[in-house]
């Protein structure tokens, strides 16, 4: 269906109602796009280099230091003074913003590392003389697009399996209660530090290793939904149509069970982003070299003489989850019934 | 003149807020001296109900307002009053019973407590003395063996007996004022008119003032004295009973009391059943000790026999409980039931979904709420036409989307429905999709159940005009789920009557009607005259 129904149009109108919750949206996508671009925002590498009559990119591209007159066939280092000179002698470039990827050490810095904010490190730079700005917009994205990622894997199992329990209730719905019970009784932290023994864990181990276990979070109210459906009566002038039970379940009693997941899902969000960040923070998340908010934190505490590490990783996650809760809120408002659909009494 | 016990004047009630503001009761004049029975009759959502909520203030405040007016009670200002002086006179001077005995009691309190409550808020009874008290309730509301029964859990009691406990609720603090919500309206109808009776006994014993709203008509002239007829939030009539009974002179009076449903089915040939059922049984297991053993069952449908013929209407009558909704499942094959089911010819009752399915297009259903039975999500046309595309009936989209307004146009409603929702359309145009949703496949029978009873009475004389009209012209043959035995003498040409999941009479309805010979129908006929 191309057009939003008009349910749909009244919670539309009821979520930009929410003006912080509508303003925190924008802001956050604002943000999250910037993040998605991090690349041309903090590099080591210029956007742009009009070098020798030739146009060069070297953020998409790598070049070999000979290509700018230089002796070595590795690739080029911009941020050399002597490749820089190279380079300006027959042309010019471009830079981001921020001169720094999130693994370019600093080795220019006058003061010992941790440096404290300069014109040239805007957050200062971290006691491995790295860049906080750059780690923290790469971190910042790693961060969500985890988060993400992992809420959309867990929402996507955790709504199916629901779905199945509570449709066909009976003996599918009992055992796969009690399955329930007995893995979610399992010890999560233990699990990932015993794993983190056997194997370095990347992005996509992590995200696995927490989507085995995260995804039980909306089977319970899924579940409860789909149970109350099923013998309302369209469920049940459906199935003596002659409906199949595939088509039920998607068609005539997804769309109930939709109003609870979406409700749930900027908490699932920040919930998943938190969990991350404590990983990190113990050193059981990301490998070592990551830029990532638990690891700037963990820093942070390690250093207390370099207060600019702590306060940023804490003043961004405060900011990015407090955004996250007011777009849940104002979520949570839209598919209020009782706002929606007020007025209509009696 | 003294002042009338109640007096409402002038009484506006407006829902929303700000632009969105929408006036839903306007200009209302009523008033009620000690001892009178006023009744408030009008179709739903012609605002009775909220007018008399707003008598105690119960309105969902501050979503709805009283632009203008105002209910006094005694001579007292009700409207602005202070939440203080409102919680002392609800369920003090003013006594409510409300609609659902299911949920107007809290199923996890017993008798005692839910009773003793209102006596310990409003006149601070000891635990001892409110017992004596309770019983003394429970027997002026004739609830059997009263003493005993103290104990008990709200899902302990039948609907009827819950309708009692609320009434004694109602009356534990001698109010002066019992405003009574269709108090019968979700009970059976022999139940119907003891309650009827108590209400009348008590309200003569005690000396309360009654006020009684309901749609059903019958009902009001037995127990009112005078009565007010609302429309679309305006009284547009009021006088004595009589008066407004015998020489209304309103037309939407006169509209309703018109309004029962009447005339008889259309003959029909005989032919070969199109359905016949031998000993249909739907046993639910009851278990019980610690290996959870079935001991005995709950013989919802047990061992039921019938046949329907093409064109032919099969009315089945019984109270709540007797299993009649049950047997209409089980007959569509929605409920596992054991028993043979002959639909034209061929046993149906143990083919698999798969080998089900050809079949469902010729056995349709139609639920009794038009609020349930359609997906609030989709459109229309969507709802009308999904059955279509299951069976692979018509080419493409377009084709199907034809056919579905042909339906429409054929149950009696304009085409442009097709693109709205169901929450758009009134509980009879709902209904009318739910039709069109089952003859837009063609199908040979329809499980009707319950059809009318969400309806108003002038909405329900038009449906059963419909189903008649769409009966003689396809020759459906349609099974008749219903507690109420005026639609169901209209429409049936044969009836069972059911008790406890068994058939207790069946014969032509002509003859069931005028002669029936078993002890239950006589007994269920007589209520239902007795109420009309």
């Amino acid at each position: 269906m191309a057009r939003l129904n008009p349910i749909n149009q009244r919670r539309w109108a009821q979520f930009r109602a929410n003006r912080r919750g509508w303003w925190s949206l924008w802001l956050f996508l604002v943000l999250f796009g910037l993040s998605l671009g991090a690349e041309f925002i903090a590099n080591d590498r210029p956007l742009i280099v009009h070098y020798d009559g030739g146009w060069y990119f070297p953020v998409l591209v790598s070049y070999p230091e000979t290509t700018f007159g230089g002796d070595f066939p590795t690739e080029a280092e911009y941020r050399d003074p002597f490749v820089a000179d190279l380079i300006k002698a027959d042309g010019w470039m471009i830079w981001p913003p921020i001169r720094y990827h999130y693994d370019t050490i600093n080795y220019a810095s006058e003061s010992a590392a941790p440096a404290p904010p300069s014109a040239e490190n805007w957050l200062g730079t971290d006691d491995q003389a790295r860049d906080v700005l750059a780690r923290l917009i790469y971190g910042f994205r790693i961060s969500v697009l985890f988060g993400l990622a992992l809420t959309v894997a867990s929402s996507v199992i955790g709504v199916a399996v629901g779905a199945l329990q509570g449709y066909f209730g009976g003996r599918i719905d009992l055992f796969g209660q009690r399955f329930i019970e007995i893995w979610a009784g399992l010890p999560v932290l233990y699990l990932l530090i015993i794993m983190a023994g056997f194997v370095q864990p990347n992005f996509w181990w992590l995200l696995g290793i927490m989507l085995l276990f995260s995804w039980t979070q909306l089977v319970g109210v899924v579940r409860a939904e789909f149970l109350r459906v099923r013998n309302f009566d369209y469920v049940k002038a459906a199935r003596a149509l002659g409906v199949s039970d595939g088509v039920i379940i998607v068609r005539h009693a997804l769309p109930n069970a939709m109003v609870a997941t979406v409700t749930f899902m900027p908490f699932i969000l920040t919930g998943s982003i938190t969990t991350l960040t404590s990983l990190d923070f113990l050193g059981f998340g990301l490998p070592p070299g990551s830029p990532s908010l638990g690891e700037l934190l963990a820093q942070g505490k390690a250093n207390l003489q370099a207060p600019w590490l702590g306060l940023t990783a804490f003043f961004t996650l405060a900011i990015m989850l407090s955004l996250l809760v007011f777009i849940g809120e104002a979520a949570r408002d839209a598919f209020d019934p009782r706002k929606t659909l007020g007025g209509q009494g009696g | 003149m003294t002042t009338p016990l109640l007096r409402i004047e002038d009484l506006a009630i407006a829902f929303g807020a700000g632009n969105r503001e929408t006036p839903t009761v306007q200009g209302v004049n009523l008033s009620l001296d000690a001892g009178e029975t006023l009744a408030l009759v009008g179709e739903s959502g012609s605002g009775k109900s909220i007018t008399a909520l707003s008598i105690p203030q119960l309105l969902p405040y501050p979503l709805a307002s009283h632009p203008a007016g105002s209910v006094q009670l005694d001579g007292e200002e009700l409207i602005g009053a202070t939440t203080a002086r409102l919680r002392a006179l609800r369920g003090g001077t003013l006594g409510m019973v409300f609609q659902e005995p299911m949920t107007s009691l809290n199923p996890l309190h017993t008798l005692e407590k839910q009773i003793g409550e209102t006596l310990r808020i409003h006149q601070g009874m000891t635990p001892v003395a409110a017992r004596d008290r309770i019983v003394e309730l429970l027997e002026l509301v004739r609830l059997p063996e009263a003493s005993a029964r103290l104990g008990a859990f709200p899902h302990q009691l039948s609907g009827g007996q819950r309708q009692r406990v609320m009434i004694a609720m109602a009356i534990a603090n001698n109010p002066r004022l019992l405003i009574a919500d269709e108090p019968t309206t979700a009970l059976d109808v022999t139940i119907q008119a003891e309650i009827l009776t108590l209400l009348g006994d008590l309200k003569r014993r005690l000396g309360m003032a009654m006020l009684f709203i309901s749609h059903d008509l019958n009902v009001v002239r037995r127990i009112a004295d005078r009565v007010a007829v609302m429309q679309q939030g305006k009284v547009v009539e009021q006088g004595e009973v009589e008066a407004v009974f015998s020489r209304p002179r309103h037309g939407y009076t006169r509209m309703l009391l018109s309004a029962e449903p009447t005339g008889r089915p259309a003959a029909v040939p005989d032919a070969d059943p199109v359905l016949s059922v031998r000993d249909l049984r739907v046993w639910f297991p009851r278990r019980a000790g610690l290996l959870r053993r079935v001991n005995s069952h709950l013989k919802a449908v047990d061992g039921v026999n019938l046949t329907v013929r093409p064109g032919e209407t099969l009315g089945v009558v019984g109270e709540s409980g007797s299993g009649k909704t049950t047997l209409g499942m089980a007959l569509l094959r929605l409920q596992s039931a054991r028993g043979e089911i002959l639909f034209q010819g061929r046993d149906i009752s143990a083919l698999d979904k798969r080998s089900l399915r050809p079949l469902r297009r010729e056995l349709q259903v139609v639920f009794q709420d038009p609020f349930g039975s359609l997906s609030p999500r989709m459109s229309v046309e969507q709802i009308v036409g999904e059955g279509l595309g299951v069976h692979g009936i018509g080419r493409d989209a377009t084709e199907r989307g034809q056919r579905a307004r042909g339906a429409l146009e054929e149950v009696g409603l304009d085409p442009a429905v097709a693109e709205r929702f169901p929450h758009e359309l009134s509980g009879g145009q709902r209904q009318r999709v739910a039709v069109a949703r089952a003859i837009v496949l063609k199908p040979r029978l329809i499980v009707l159940d319950e059809p009318t009873s969400a309806l108003d009475r002038s909405v329900q004389s038009q449906l059963v005009e419909l189903l008649r009209t769409l009966q003689s012209r396809h020759g459906l043959a349609y099974i008749f789920i219903s507690h109420d035995l005026k639609v169901v003498r209209a429409m049936s040409h044969r009836m069972i009557v059911m008790q406890a999941g068994r058939v207790m009479e069946s014969g032509s309805a002509e003859q069931v009607f005028t002669d029936p010979r078993d002890p239950y129908t006589q007994r269920l006929l007589a209520a239902a005259l007795e109420t009309s």
